[in-house]
Order: C-alpha cells, then sequence, then structure tokens
C-alpha cells in the first residue's frame, strides 16, 4: 500500500515536471522570449501531431519506418546472438577475429551511410542494412560478454552430473546469455530506429526520416519536432513492451 | 649581428601591419551557395571570385558551398552565413514560417535544371506521367528541383502518393543514374550534360530552354540569385551593396563574352572536361539573367507553382513585390 502511493507520488511528480515544462515553452515561445521559427510551440506540436493522426498521412510513413527497423532489429539480433555464441564455443575464432570486430566497432557507421546507399541502392534494403549494422555490435558483445560470465562452478557441477553438451547449451548457458542478450535488445532498439532514419534521412521517398528531412526544408520547425515526438513515443513504446517481456524472462531464469 | 637583427625586427613589425591593415580594409562577408561549387545555376558567385570582382569591392568574402539550397536557405534564416546564392523558393517557405527574406539580385529566370532520364528507359518514358511509381531523383527532399518534379508529375495527373521522390544531391547525380537508383532526375549543370554525352541519359524536358519553360509554367520562372535577410539588409546596407556591385558585374560580362572565355577564367578544377563544360553552358545560355533584376512575374509562376502542388496552399495570395528587393541592382546599374 505504501509503496503504491510512493509510485504514485513518482508519477505526480514526474507528470508535474512535464506539464511546467511545456507551460515554461508555450509562455516563452508566446511572449517572444524565444523564437518560434526555431523551436516551435507545444500547442501548435498538438495540433500538427493529430491533423497527421487524423488524415493517416503519420502512419503511412511509420509504417515504412517501423518495417526497416524491425527488419533491422531482428536480423542484427540474429546476427549478434550467432556470432556471439560462435566466438564463445570456438576459441579459435574469437581470437582470430577479435581484433576485426573491434575495429568494425569503431567505425562511424553514420558517416558510412552514403555509402551504404551506393551499395545498396535507395530502397529498404540500405536501411535495413543500416540498422543491422548497429544492433549487430550491440548484441554481439552483450551475448558474447554473458556466455563468457557464466558462472564456472555451474558448467562444471552440470558436467559432473553427466550432462553433454548440448544439455548444457540449452539449460545453463542460454538462460544465462538471456539477461545479456535481452538487456542489449532495450538498447539495440533505439539503434535499429536510428539507422532506419539515418538511412531515409540521406536518401528514400518515404519514412519517418524523409517526412523530417521534407519539413526541414520548408523551415517547419513544428513538423521537424513533431516528427521527432512521435518516433521518441515510438521507441519508448517498444522498450515498454520489452521490459515486460525481460521482467517474464528474468524471472523464469531465477527460478 | 644587432644591425640585422634589428632589420629583420622592423620588417616583422611592418608586415604584421601591413597584414593588419590589409585585413581592416577589406569587408568580411560569410557568403553560403547551395550547391556544390561549379554548377551552372550559381556560376555567377564563381565568376565574380575568379574575375576579382569581389576584391575589387574591398570584400573578403568566405564562400560555403552546402549540399542543396535547403540546408544554405536554413544557415541563412539561422544567422551563421549572412548571405546566401539560392533559390527564390527559400524566401517564399520563410515568408510562411514568418521570417522576411528577399531576393536581391536574379542571377536565372529559367529553372536550368534539365529532367534527365536513363537512357535505358527511353522506350517507356515519354513524358513525366511515365514516371508514376518510379524512383525519381531531386536534390533534396522539398528543394526548388522538388517542387518542379512535383509540378511537372501532377500537372500530368499523378497523385502525391503515386511519386517516389528522392533526394540525390547535386553532383551525385551522376552514379544515381548510372547505378539505376533513379530512373531519371531533376539534375544541375554541368554534371546533366556529362550524363547526356556519355551516352547514359536523355533529355525529357530541357527547362534550361525559354521554350520548354513556357511549356511547363506559362511563363518566366524566378529560379536562382543572391539572397539576404531583410534585417541584414536594413543593418548592413554598404557591404549588400558591394555584394551586388560584383554580381551584376559578373552577369554583364556574361552577357558580353563567349562561353568559351568562361571556362578560361575558371579554375581548371571547376571546369573539368573542357568540351563538356562548354556544350553544357551553351544550352543554358538563355536561362542567366542579363539585367540581374528579379521580376515579379517570374516569382508570381514559382508563387502559382507552390499552390498548385499543395505545398504552401495561398501561396499566390502573397506579395511577390515583398518577396524581391531591386533596389540594390538599380544602383549597381546606375553606375556604368
Amino acid at each position: 500500500m505504501r509503496r503504491a502511493a510512493a509510485s504514485l507520488d513518482i508519477l505526480g511528480w514526474r507528470l508535474l515536471l512535464l506539464a511546467a515544462f511545456l507551460l515554461l515553452w508555450e509562455v516563452s515561445v508566446r511572449r517572444g522570449w524565444i523564437d518560434r521559427f526555431f523551436v516551435s510551440q507545444p500547442s501548435h506540436l498538438f495540433r500538427q501531431t493529430w491533423d497527421w493522426v487524423a488524415s493517416g498521412y503519420v502512419f503511412r510513413h511509420l509504417w515504412v519506418t517501423m518495417e526497416e527497423m524491425l527488419l533491422g532489429f531482428l536480423a542484427g539480433t540474429l546476427l549478434g546472438i550467432l556470432v556471439g555464441f560462435l566466438f564463445a564455443f570456438m576459441p579459435v575464432v574469437a581470437r582470430i577475429f577479435d581484433p576485426l570486430m573491434v575495429l568494425l566497432n569503431a567505425l562511424p557507421r553514420v558517416v558510412l551511410a552514403p555509402l551504404f546507399v551506393l551499395w545498396f541502392g535507395l530502397g529498404l534494403l540500405s536501411k535495413v542494412v543500416m540498422a543491422v549494422s548497429l544492433v549487430f555490435f550491440v548484441v554481439f558483445f552483450s551475448t558474447y560478454t554473458g556466455l563468457r560470465e557464466v558462472d564456472r562452478d555451474i558448467v562444471n557441477n552440470a558436467r559432473i552430473l553427466g550432462g553433454s553438451r548440448r544439455q548444457l547449451i540449452q539449460h545453463v548457458y542460454v538462460p544465462a546469455a538471456m539477461a545479456w542478450i535481452f538487456s542489449s535488445l532495450r538498447t539495440s532498439v533505439g539503434f535499429a530506429l536510428i539507422g532506419a532514419v539515418v538511412g531515409e534521412y540521406l536518401g528514400a521517398s518515404e519514412g519517418m526520416g524523409w517526412v523530417i528531412a521534407y519539413a526541414e526544408a520548408q523551415f517547419n520547425s513544428t513538423q521537424v519536432i513533431a516528427g521527432l515526438f512521435v518516433l521518441m513515443a515510438v521507441v519508448a513504446l517498444m522498450d515498454f513492451g520489452l521490459k515486460r517481456l525481460e521482467e517474464h524472462f528474468s524471472h523464469w531464469k531465477a527460478s | 649581428m644587432t644591425r640585422w637583427l634589428r632589420i629583420t625586427l622592423a620588417l616583422a613589425i611592418a608586415l604584421t601591419g601591413w597584414q593588419i591593415a590589409w585585413a581592416a580594409e577589406r569587408e568580411k562577408v560569410d557568403f553560403g551557395v547551395g550547391s556544390a561549387p561549379g554548377a551552372s545555376v550559381y556560376i555567377q558567385v564563381d565568376l565574380a571570385k575568379a574575375l576579382g570582382y569581389f576584391a575589387e569591392e574591398g570584400l573578403d568574402v568566405n564562400l560555403q558551398h552546402f549540399k542543396g539550397g535547403a540546408v544554405a536557405g536554413a544557415a541563412l534564416v539561422g544567422g551563421s552565413i549572412e548571405i546566401s546564392a539560392n533559390a527564390v523558393d527559400h524566401v517564399i517557405k520563410a515568408k510562411q514560417q514568418g521570417k522576411e527574406l528577399r531576393m536581391i539580385v536574379s542571377f536565372t529566370h529559367l529553372p536550368g535544371t534539365p529532367l534527365v532520364v536513363n537512357t535505358k528507359y527511353r522506350n517507356e518514358i515519354k513524358s513525366p506521367k511515365d514516371l508514376r511509381g518510379r524512383p525519381v531523383g531531386v536534390t533534396a527532399p522539398g528543394s526548388a528541383t522538388d517542387l518542379l518534379m512535383r509540378y511537372m508529375m501532377s500537372k500530368e495527373g499523378v497523385r502525391p502518393e503515386e511519386m517516389k521522390i528522392i533526394g540525390v544531391g547535386t553532383n551525385t547525380i551522376v552514379p544515381a543514374i548510372e547505378n539505376d537508383q533513379v530512373v531519371a532526375a531533376i539534375g544541375v549543370d554541368p554534371w546533366v550534360t556529362h550524363l547526356v554525352k556519355r551516352g547514359k541519359g536523355f533529355l525529357l524536358v530541357d527547362l534550361r530552354t525559354e521554350k520548354d519553360t513556357r511549356a511547363v509554367f506559362g511563363g518566366p520562372y524566378q529560379f536562382t540569385g543572391l539572397l539576404a535577410r531583410a534585417d541584414i539588409i536594413e543593418r548592413r546596407p554598404g557591404m549588400i551593396q558591394k555584394v551586388v556591385n560584383a554580381l551584376v558585374k559578373a552577369n554583364r560580362w556574361m552577357a558580353a563574352n563567349p562561353v568559351e572565355k568562361w571556362a578560361e577564367v575558371l579554375p581548371p578544377e571547376l571546369v573539368g572536361d573542357r568540351a563538356t563544360w562548354i556544350e553544357s553552358f551553351k544550352a543554358s545560355r538563355e536561362t542567366f539573367t542579363a539585367d540581374s533584376l528579379p521580376t515579379k512575374e517570374a516569382v508570381m509562376t514559382v508563387l502559382r507553382t507552390f499552390e498548385a502542388v499543395g505545398q504552401i496552399p495561398n501561396a499566390t495570395r502573397m506579395d511577390p513585390d515583398g518577396l524581391i528587393d531591386t533596389r540594390f541592382v538599380r544602383k549597381a546599374l546606375e553606375r556604368k
């Protein structure tokens, strides 16, 4: 009961701060303390978002971005987990390719984006590759670390009890790595979105990145910021979903 | 020994003094160009620089080249550059958002950006309506070329959701067409001519000519020129007048000299392959505004275009006279 009250308190504070921030923003623009041209204003943002939703304009573009993002997210995650396991169970491979991974991860992918466009065209593929290139490393490093951090005692005990390699992987390694992988998934959702949006921003005919680039060309800061808010809401929603999933899995791991 | 030291010291002091005086003499201007260097629609800037006209006016021009007009336009409104060679579109779009810019010199009164199609599709694409649903390139989303593309397609009944318009940059139009990323593009010269000359593209609509422009838009179409913020014009009219003088002089020089001469004057890296360059500028000659004056009529065509594609619903209600400022050009023209 007390805990519930405390969390309600926290929620109250959050809402209060948000309201205060929006109010300050609105008033400063209306009073002319800051120039609306650069920062827009909350009431315009709400109206813009509503117009987009009502006309369905935002959904058409959001759908495109989500498609690129999800494909990139899934492909990047699978690839990351796969290579992570490969590295963990084949130390020779890990030792040979370790420097390559570090070097590839050091590449500034956002700067590489124009090259991706040249290699993979202006369609869906270049955005997916962009997202994969960001997601892969986050998941890979987490999986690899997770597998290496497995408690040696548990592994040895399982062995003594006559566990086969397959059983070891299934009952010891995978559950142990799960927590690591899930925490990396929450980070990589954001990265997948960055990949998709940056790709669209550089060359596309639809998607939220295009919407934002187009609005920038019209000097329309309201649409730019509204577009950002829409993306923010999507990531927040996905993060919430993943968090629930993670809780579910960590519960399963603990038992 | 001390004598030498003294002479060196004296020389050093004299040299610094001279440098300070030199710097003080020349007025600094942050000048943004809405394209990679060497674009035909901004060639006045490159020529004025090469001919030393900016220096003659006592200006120290810091030229900054942007990826496209929209980026340079944003920098102009934001205040990181003071003047910009750019399309009049940005004056209109800024006005729509409550910011005052003016076009003070005209460079081109025809778009000067042809619609070029990959030769591969010669049998399939006979008019802009055949581009329905296919990827087509413009310099950047929402830029002046984007507007031209939208208008040409919508005029022939293509709906906005059937358009696949992609930003491919100015000089990067060459790989975009060659690698088949877009089937067609509205591009800037001399890069379009490069494609055509190498057999990779053909011109569908040549907006460098008065004939094609009139057929599409019904009249002259104000395209590029010099833009400045209204408050800078009021605050630094002296600087503005000097820049305008130099560019008016360049426009005059261009009208008086053959294209071959332009190629001689410009730095060789801007000209590249001389024959192609000359060919492209000969084809563009009709676009250049010899008298440097932006006209109400040509600006009105742009406003009508904005309204027709629905980008600015009531654009024609804007007063074209409030978008241009010809005082400085008139003064420059009176000088000689």
